[in-house]
């Protein structure tokens, strides 16, 4: 059973549906009554979304800071401004914030407990009490989901009036504020989606025969349900993480734990409450709860009976239980035991051990990055202007301020400018690859380029002609061992002709022909 | 542009169940392979495709929106599954480039993807394998590959923890273009050119679908095998057997397209 509460602050939230909206203080009332109307159609994120930006007006770089979050089946997240959202302290322990991008933040998670904070909460926050919302418009500092099913009057007990939080006035007599009789139901009870819902299904992780080819077996296999209420983690305060008085006052199990303890009737078919996905978090009471033994068992836990799993989970020696153990990076290994697994005589695919260095630091973080990633950074100094510039310059190229300081690594600008014969200007921001139909291949997405397509090319021109790179504050051209070539026509220089896969460093000016029908001009590199 | 599809998935000769999970819909096609014995690596494959589907179904997809989902599709994987499971993903998707139809093609291990365009076959996505690996570094040849002992053997793979970086491709979709999605199942059991083969002789996508799991059971059916054929092609072109109305709108009841249980289980 999941619930909302928050303490006060300026903030406004709009709770209803499995769905909360946050909007400034200034915002008109008219807005906030239009939300709330929203909410009550069980809209998807994208409405609501379409109607803040709808109602804020204007281009999206003047919209003030606002926040979207679907809480009824997974946790879909978009912040824009000073808005920060964590879910529950742990290894999977995920921060995701709205400052820092030019547009919005945005996340799609399993379910799980999270609060939400802005920028503008005092340090005193941490003490202030907790007060449930069913469904309402509150002035919040922090807001909180939790999945426990504590009674709300336990939470608000010994609290004055005084320190009852102020209500958005509203002229709907319809509208909840502080929910003073708490049903027996909690509030979200009444966002499960009816179990044939379309959307549902296919949004969620209830199991989907479209998704399935499994023979008959029964895919909800019953030793899925084992875990015995005695077999919960330990006790034990993870929560080291800053963010603790946002969450009740011991946290008993780490996120990850957490997470697994989805009721293993997810898996097999259970049609029930979608918010009893959420993990049950205690909340006041100091001591850890086992599982309430009425609940139904839950654990995905595998049984440790079935050999086959042990005999695989075993060859996996960086799951989580077992300490990752590197191996040398070697192209003869010979089998090792244990790992290769062979079962009624095939052989059952496995997962390498990590090599640790091998893969470029690309391997996944288990706290995971925001979607908005920081663009190429590159060792340079920046201006008073904050104009990033290369590190042997002197003075700023433009505005010639003077450039102080040991270089640091700074974002990469825009090398320049190619300006495409047909007319096409194209800043050198990213990789290109450029051509009459240009492809790419096995690239990480970091590494992804722009595609120039030459609309207009003739056939002389080959379908990816030539690669532009960037390296550091150089702008790179590879011919792609085109068909009828590249030429290069430098300044004061005579116009040489690159060999197939040739690589070369483009200087401001270069004109580069491509199979003598298009040219393209390199203007303004650094 | 217009897509017909043909999908098969089947449990083969000697496993017991079938960990693979497949993924059709208009614009997005894809297998994943779990591992993890028992149930677990089927519950790996269909969160990772659950996910996958789920999270691409409103809007555009790119490589961008795809490493977010597939870290969302990792971090649900290990959720449930207690990171006892993980699974390859490889798959197609139609976007759109500079008002061009490109194939996005995507990999994370070693179900792979194939491409016959212009008459012209070959495999598009590389392995995350360690006799891969081997191939690159020129350790082994490929016929040495195809029996070494670990040539079952993952560098990469979602819900484990480790790497799951996918790699990307963005081909130009050329009238006519075919392409093939598959779990090892069928690539361990069928020689690459064997596949091509059948890829360009058999009509039809299901039919191609249909004979390309007939061959992984008639030599051994050892793996689980799965199997998306996608055809594009403008609507004039060649004979289609149905005729989608628009790729990036399509009513939500065509969008998921799976083999029915007795249909897999038929061929043999």
């Amino acid at each position: 059973m999941t619930s909302v509460d928050y303490q006060p602050g300026n903030r406004i939230g709009i709770v209803r549906s499995g769905m909360l909206v946050v909007v400034e203080e200034e915002t008109s009332t008219g807005a906030i009554n239009e939300i709330w109307d929203l909410l009550a159609t069980r809209p998807t994120v994208d409405d609501v979304f379409a109607t803040l930006t709808a109602a804020f007006g204007g281009s999206i770089h003047s919209m003030p800071s606002f926040a979207v979050i679907a809480f009824a089946r997974e946790l879909h997240v978009i912040l824009r401004g000073p808005l920060h959202l964590s879910t529950a302290p742990g290894p999977a322990a995920c921060r995701i914030s709205g400052n820092e991008v030019s547009r919005w933040s945005e996340r799609l998670l399993p379910l799980q407990d999270f609060s939400l904070t802005s920028d503008t909460v005092d340090a005193n926050h941490s003490g202030r009490a907790w007060f449930p919302v069913q469904e309402a418009v509150v002035k919040f500092g922090a807001l909180r989901l939790l999945s426990s099913g504590q009674p709300e009057t336990d939470r608000i007990a010994g609290v004055g009036p005084e320190a009852l939080p102020e209500h958005v006035s509203g002229n709907q007599p319809a509208q909840p504020v502080l929910q003073e009789e708490e049903p027996a139901q909690p509030v979200l009870q009444e966002e499960k989606p009816a179990p044939a819902d379309d959307e549902s299904a296919t949004r969620t992780p209830l199991p989907e025969p479209a998704f399935l080819d499994a023979p008959a077996g029964p895919v909800s296999s019953p030793p899925l349900k084992q875990e015995t209420p005695g077999e919960a983690p330990a006790a034990g305060d993870d929560g080291d993480e800053g963010y603790d008085h946002l969450w009740a006052t011991h946290i008993a199990r780490s996120a990850e734990e957490a997470a697994v303890r989805e009721p293993g009737d997810e898996l097999g078919g259970d049609l029930g409450p979608r918010n009893s996905r959420a993990e049950p978090l205690p909340t006041s009471p100091a001591v850890l709860p086992a599982p309430p033994p009425t609940t139904e068992p839950q654990s995905v836990a595998l049984p440790p009976a079935v050999p086959r799993v042990t005999a695989l989970i075993d060859s996996v020696p960086w799951a989580r239980e077992v300490p990752a153990e590197p191996q040398p990076a070697t192209y003869s290994p010979p089998a090792q035991p244990g790992e290769s697994v062979v079962e009624d005589g095939y052989e059952q695919t496995m997962i390498a051990a990590p090599r640790h260095g091998a893969w470029g630091g690309t391997a996944a973080q288990s706290d995971m990055p925001s979607t908005t990633t920081a663009g190429v950074k590159v060792l340079g100094r920046l201006c008073p202007s904050s104009h990033a510039n290369p590190p042997e310059q002197a003075q700023c190229s433009r505005c010639n301020a003077p450039l102080v300081g040991e270089p640091q690594d700074v974002p990469r600008p825009s090398l320049g400018r190619m300006r495409v014969s047909t007319g096409e200007v194209i800043e050198l921001e990213r990789p290109l690859v450029i051509g009459r139909k240009p492809s790419v291949s096995r690239v990480q997405s970091a590494d992804m380029p722009k595609l120039v397509t030459l609309a207009k090319a003739s056939r002389e021109v080959s379908g990816s002609h030539v690669e532009i790179r960037l390296e550091g504050w150089h702008v790179m051209m590879r011919d792609l061992k085109s068909t009828n070539g590249t030429v290069l026509v430098r300044d004061g220089q005579n116009p040489r002709r690159l060999d197939q896969g040739e690589d070369t460093m483009l200087v401001s000016g270069d004109v580069v022909e491509l199979g003598g029908a298009l040219s393209l001009v390199f203007e303004e590199l650094r | 542009m217009q897509l017909q599809w043909g999908v098969r998935s089947d449990r083969g000769r000697r496993r017991e169940q079938n960990e693979d999970s497949v993924y059709a819909s208009g614009k997005l096609f894809a297998v994943a392979d779990g591992m993890g014995g028992h149930a677990a690596g089927d519950i790996a494959s269909r969160v990772c495709l659950e996910v996958l589907g789920g999270s691409t179904k409103a809007g555009e997809i790119s490589v961008a929106s795809l490493d977010g989902v597939l870290q969302n599709a990792d971090a649900m994987i290990r959720m449930q599954t207690q990171a006892r499971a993980g699974t390859t993903l490889a798959g197609v998707a139609l976007v759109e480039e500079a008002d061009s139809p490109y194939w996005l093609v995507f990999n994370v291990g070693d179900s792979r993807t194939y491409r016959l365009s212009r008459g012209h076959l070959h495999r598009v996505s590389v392995d995350h394998s360690e006799v891969q690996e081997m191939l690159e570094a020129g350790a082994i040849t490929p016929a040495e590959g195809l029996v070494h002992p670990r040539r079952h053997v993952v560098t990469r793979a979602l819900g484990i923890g480790g790497n799951i970086q996918a790699d990307y491709w963005m081909l130009p979709v050329e009238d006519g273009d075919r392409v093939l999605v598959c779990s090892d199942g069928l690539s361990s059991d069928v020689s690459d050119e064997a596949i091509l083969e059948i890829l360009a002789r058999v009509e039809g996508p299901q039919p191609a679908a249909d004979a390309l799991l007939q061959a992984a059971l008639d030599n051994g059916g050892r793996d689980n095998v799965s199997v998306i054929v996608v055809d594009a092609g403008s609507a004039d072109s060649k004979s289609r057997v149905a005729i989608l109305p628009e790729f990036f709108d399509l009513d939500e009841s065509t969008v998921e397209l799976a083999v029915p249980a007795d249909r897999a289980e038929g061929a043999r």
